[in-house]
């Protein structure tokens, strides 16, 4: 088992935004975690990268481990260095640097330069279109290229664990089913991944097993087949994004 | 002819002069935009490491040589720097912008009245070795140290955008810069950027005032930090967060005031310490006119 939340509870200020909540993940597995606006998916990607304190939010109980690192407990330079990373929502890459600086940011963490010019060049194989674009400006690739681009970044920490936060939002279905596909592509590689959506059908098409969080909590979990009929999620008050799509 | 030819020379005195200055409020507005950009805050004790590091040269140096002092000087503005990041700043409560731009300022405060005591009345010499020695050529006269001071920055100031260009380390305080959560999450160490920025900051300030102490000043007397002050409209006018704009805006307020001191005596009575002014007209026009300076970063609010 790579990645394992026990009981996570999560509060900013007095409001309790995760509840008990407990995930694992396995190598090579994406779980998928569903679920509506503001139940709190950001929020536990957040608690587990040791960003959630740069937000004003707190564990209050429980544990989240990766392999030996305690990730309620270290800091975000250890988490990196732990093999985790965090690609964050709405890409986040940085507009006025070129694709390139912003693929060695990924790095930063990384000590030895044999191995970050092993690791980039991986990456421009995943991702080509990356390589041609190297020195342009990050902010002219378009949404599904800076996509890659936050998704390279992160894999130049040669993680163990990837959280994935929103990857098809603001994408063409096209684009986004391709992202998908090398995120599962990644998985096969032997990557845990950890995939926040709310485009629950590709969600579904490409994930190993399922957790839905509603409230704060884990409502349901199971395989993508058990959700196949849309009214399943819905009534687990997914709300009209599943019903559209049934 | 003869006094069209002494115009043009002592109009090509002033700027080149004006350069020479400027590149020192560069190296100062450099610093300061350095640590506006690793850690947000506002550094109101910069002219303090100015006067640190000025000090300490100068009293250094008059017992162990010139080279020695301007080291001992770097290195305690340096310090400072680093320790008002590590040791005051880091453990403030309030942790906005603001509240440590105005601890900053405190900093400056507690500072620039103790080396202002122990200096007194005196004014302290730097035993630099080009002392008040002048170059002549082509019929204009500019003293050595404004030559090596020039030299001294613009040899800095390209060292500096290389490194911030082409190592990791430039690149985690760009990063850091643009956004502190994707920083974090690609594993900078934010702490050790900070420290080392404010380190930087003070090390460059110190070079810059041991530089405005010497000739045609007398030496480091504590109104070396009306000189270090000058920095302030120099990054504004280029930005405060933009580094090419940091040398653009100290590079035109050296001239500026340079020019204006060469001439000042034409404007009659209004005009005598004019050359002191024109560096604040600037900010006052720049914050009216273009708040975010010649290269800032627009700030977009939605309200």
């Amino acid at each position: 088992m790579v990645l394992a939340v026990e009981n996570l509870t999560v509060r900013y200020g007095s409001a309790q935004v995760i509840n008990n909540v407990s995930l694992r993940v396995e190598r090579g597995e994406i779980l998928a975690l569903l679920g509506n606006n503001g139940v709190g998916k950001t929020t536990l990607l957040r608690a587990l990268s040791a960003t959630l304190g740069m937000h004003g939010g707190k564990a209050a109980a429980g544990t989240a481990h990766h392999a030996t690192c305690d990730l309620l407990r270290a800091n975000a330079v250890a988490v990196v260095r732990s093999g985790l990373a965090h690609v964050p929502e709405g890409r986040r890459i940085i507009a006025n640097l070129s694709v390139e600086e912003n693929l060695m940011a990924g790095a930063l963490a990384v000590r030895g330069a044999a191995k970050i010019a092993a690791r980039r060049a991986t990456i421009y194989s995943l991702f080509p279109v990356l390589a041609e674009r190297a020195r342009g400006r990050a902010g002219l690739l378009s949404g599904g290229e800076q996509q890659m681009l936050a998704i390279g970044r992160a894999l130049m920490s040669h993680p163990s664990v990837l959280l994935l936060d929103e990857p098809s939002l603001g994408l063409a279905p096209l684009v986004a089913r391709q992202i998908a596909a090398t995120v599962r592509q990644i998985s096969d590689e032997g990557m845990a991944v950890l995939l926040v959506e709310q485009n629950t059908r590709i969600a579904l098409s490409v994930a190993d097993r399922v957790a839905v969080l509603g409230g704060g909590r884990v409502v349901a979990q199971g395989r993508p087949k058990d959700f196949a009929d849309g009214r399943v999620l819905a009534e687990l008050s997914l709300g009209g994004r599943a019903r559209e799509r049934s | 002819m003869k006094w069209k030819k002494h115009l043009v020379t002592r109009f090509l005195e002033a700027v080149l002069n004006g350069v020479s200055l400027g590149s020192l409020y560069s190296l100062i507005a450099l610093g300061f935009v350095i640590i506006f950009r690793a850690t947000g805050v506002m550094n109101f004790a910069h002219s303090s490491f100015l006067l640190a590091g000025a000090y300490v040269t100068a009293t250094v140096s008059a017992k162990s040589g010139f080279l020695v002092g301007l080291l001992a000087g770097v290195v305690t503005a340096a310090a400072l720097g680093a320790f008002t990041q590590l040791v005051i700043l880091r453990f403030s409560k309030d942790k906005s912008h603001l509240g440590l731009s105005v601890l900053s300022l405190g900093v400056n405060i507690l500072a620039v009245t103790e080396i202002t005591r122990r200096i007194g009345d005196n004014t302290l010499p730097l035993h630099d070795p080009w002392a008040a020695s002048v170059w002549q050529f082509a019929g204009i006269t500019v003293p050595v140290s404004r030559i090596a001071a020039l030299a001294v920055a613009a040899a800095l100031l390209t060292g500096f955008l290389l490194l911030f260009r082409f190592t990791r380390w430039g690149l985690a305080l760009r990063v850091s810069a643009a956004d502190r959560e994707v920083a974090a999450l690609v594993g900078v160490p934010m702490g050790r950027v900070s420290w080392t920025s404010w380190a930087i900051g003070g090390a460059m300030a110190a070079l810059a005032g041991m530089f405005l102490a010497g000739f045609p000043a007398p030496g480091v007397e504590p109104s070396l930090t009306n000189s270090a002050m000058r920095a302030f409209p120099a990054a504004v006018l280029g930005g405060l967060d933009s580094i090419p704009g940091a040398l653009v805006g100290g590079l035109a307020i050296g001239i500026a005031e340079s020019v204006t001191a060469t001439y000042e005596g034409h404007l009659g009575g209004f005009g005598s310490g004019a050359s002191g002014l024109v560096a604040y007209v600037v900010l006052f026009a720049v914050l009216l006119l273009r708040p975010d300076g010649l290269f800032g970063t627009k700030v977009v609010s939605r309200v």
